[in-house]
């Protein structure tokens, strides 16, 4: 007999063939008996396993990481901010073009760029440019590294 | 009635934007779930963090689940592969499982707990000398809740690999069980 029917024999799923084979087995052959004697212990054991139970709070625990990774990808979702900053680079690059066009028809043949050039030279300029750039700089390390390190330390 | 819900009228409640549905879900799934990752991962600190890894990951994968399946199939297969990363990952040592769960006996009232204790610790202990997918196998085969087809698509090898793997699994375990016990193995059914 192959181990595969004696486990048949115990699932109770064998044919009659194999249960009058495993019959005579067990009267005549003592080996046969003491495989079948340990393989029906091991049965006995595995049947008696129950469902193992979780911790009490295991759902409340898993709504909460739940809650909060949903949160994450809702934050990266909503993240429109290379989009703003892409139309803002646009705009900017249509206005340059709009200003500077009248200029390049009057001067057809040589271009006069000492005026914007003055005007980057310009120290209000210069310094309007690095606050606007320090103010982009600050948000982007508010919301991409300062939020979420408090969010997830404070367990939100 | 929502206990007479069936899985799916669950899941499409949650397609439909309602929360809740996932408690629900959980709630349902949490003990079979957590039992598979216990025999795989062998403490049950590991097990419930596989369950909730599981558990992410199957909510995070709901719009893509096809609804003419069983979901407890997709679902356990998802627990059984999260169970055999977490173990690849982290490989635990067998000696500390044998610790800590041989100081389970003490708080056992009576003889009765006690031999449902000694039971589960060593057929947990032989389990462990057993690779996951045999593990999964005779753990889903044993709670009775899966066809021996639907546990081969769980382990992802046909039905008949399956059976295959079922009978050497028990066959080993019956081996490790007399190596580890003895001829007491009997008085621990009896």
């Amino acid at each position: 007999m192959k181990d595969e029917d004696i486990f048949d024999i115990l699932d109770g799923i064998a044919s009659e063939e194999i249960i009058l084979q495993h019959k005579q087995q067990l009267l005549k052959n003592p080996d046969y008996q003491a495989l079948f004697k340990e393989y029906t212990e091991t049965h006995a054991l595995l049947t008696d396993v129950s469902m193992e139970k979780t911790a009490f709070n295991f759902t409340d625990k898993l709504m909460d990481r739940w809650e909060f990774s949903q949160e994450v990808v809702a934050v990266r979702k909503t993240s429109k901010l290379p989009v703003y900053f892409l139309s803002i680079m646009a705009i900017l690059f249509v206005l340059l073009f709009i200003a500077i066009l009248p200029i390049l028809n009057n001067q057809a043949s040589q271009v006069d760029i000492s005026k914007p050039l003055r005007i980057l030279q310009d120290k209000l300029f210069t310094r309007l440019f690095l606050l606007i750039n320090i103010l982009v700089a600050l948000f982007f390390i508010d919301k991409r590294i300062l939020k979420p390190y408090f969010q997830r330390r404070m367990g939100v | 009635m929502k206990t007479k819900e069936t899985d799916h009228s669950i899941i499409e409640r949650i397609l439909a934007g309602d929360k809740s549905g996932y408690k629900d879900l959980a709630n349902r799934h949490k003990d079979y779930a957590f039992t598979v990752a216990y025999k795989i991962a062998g403490t049950r600190e590991d097990a419930e963090e596989i369950a909730q890894d599981a558990f992410i990951q199957a909510f995070q994968a709901l719009p893509t689940f096809n609804q003419e399946a069983k979901f407890t199939t997709w679902f356990y297969r998802i627990v059984f592969n999260t169970a055999l990363m977490f173990k690849r990952k982290n490989r635990v040592q067998t000696d500390d499982i044998e610790t800590s769960q041989s100081a389970q006996f003490v708080s056992a009232n009576t003889d009765n707990e006690l031999k449902i204790k000694e039971q589960r610790f060593y057929i947990q202990q032989a389990l462990n000398h057993l690779p996951p997918d045999d593990v999964t196998i005779i753990t889903l085969f044993y709670l009775k809740e899966q066809s021996l087809e639907e546990i081969a698509q769980i382990v992802g090898i046909s039905a008949e690999t399956a059976k295959v793997k079922l009978c050497r699994g028990r066959k080993k375990l019956a081996e490790i069980m007399i190596r580890i016990l003895g001829k007491e193995v009997k008085t621990l059914i009896q």
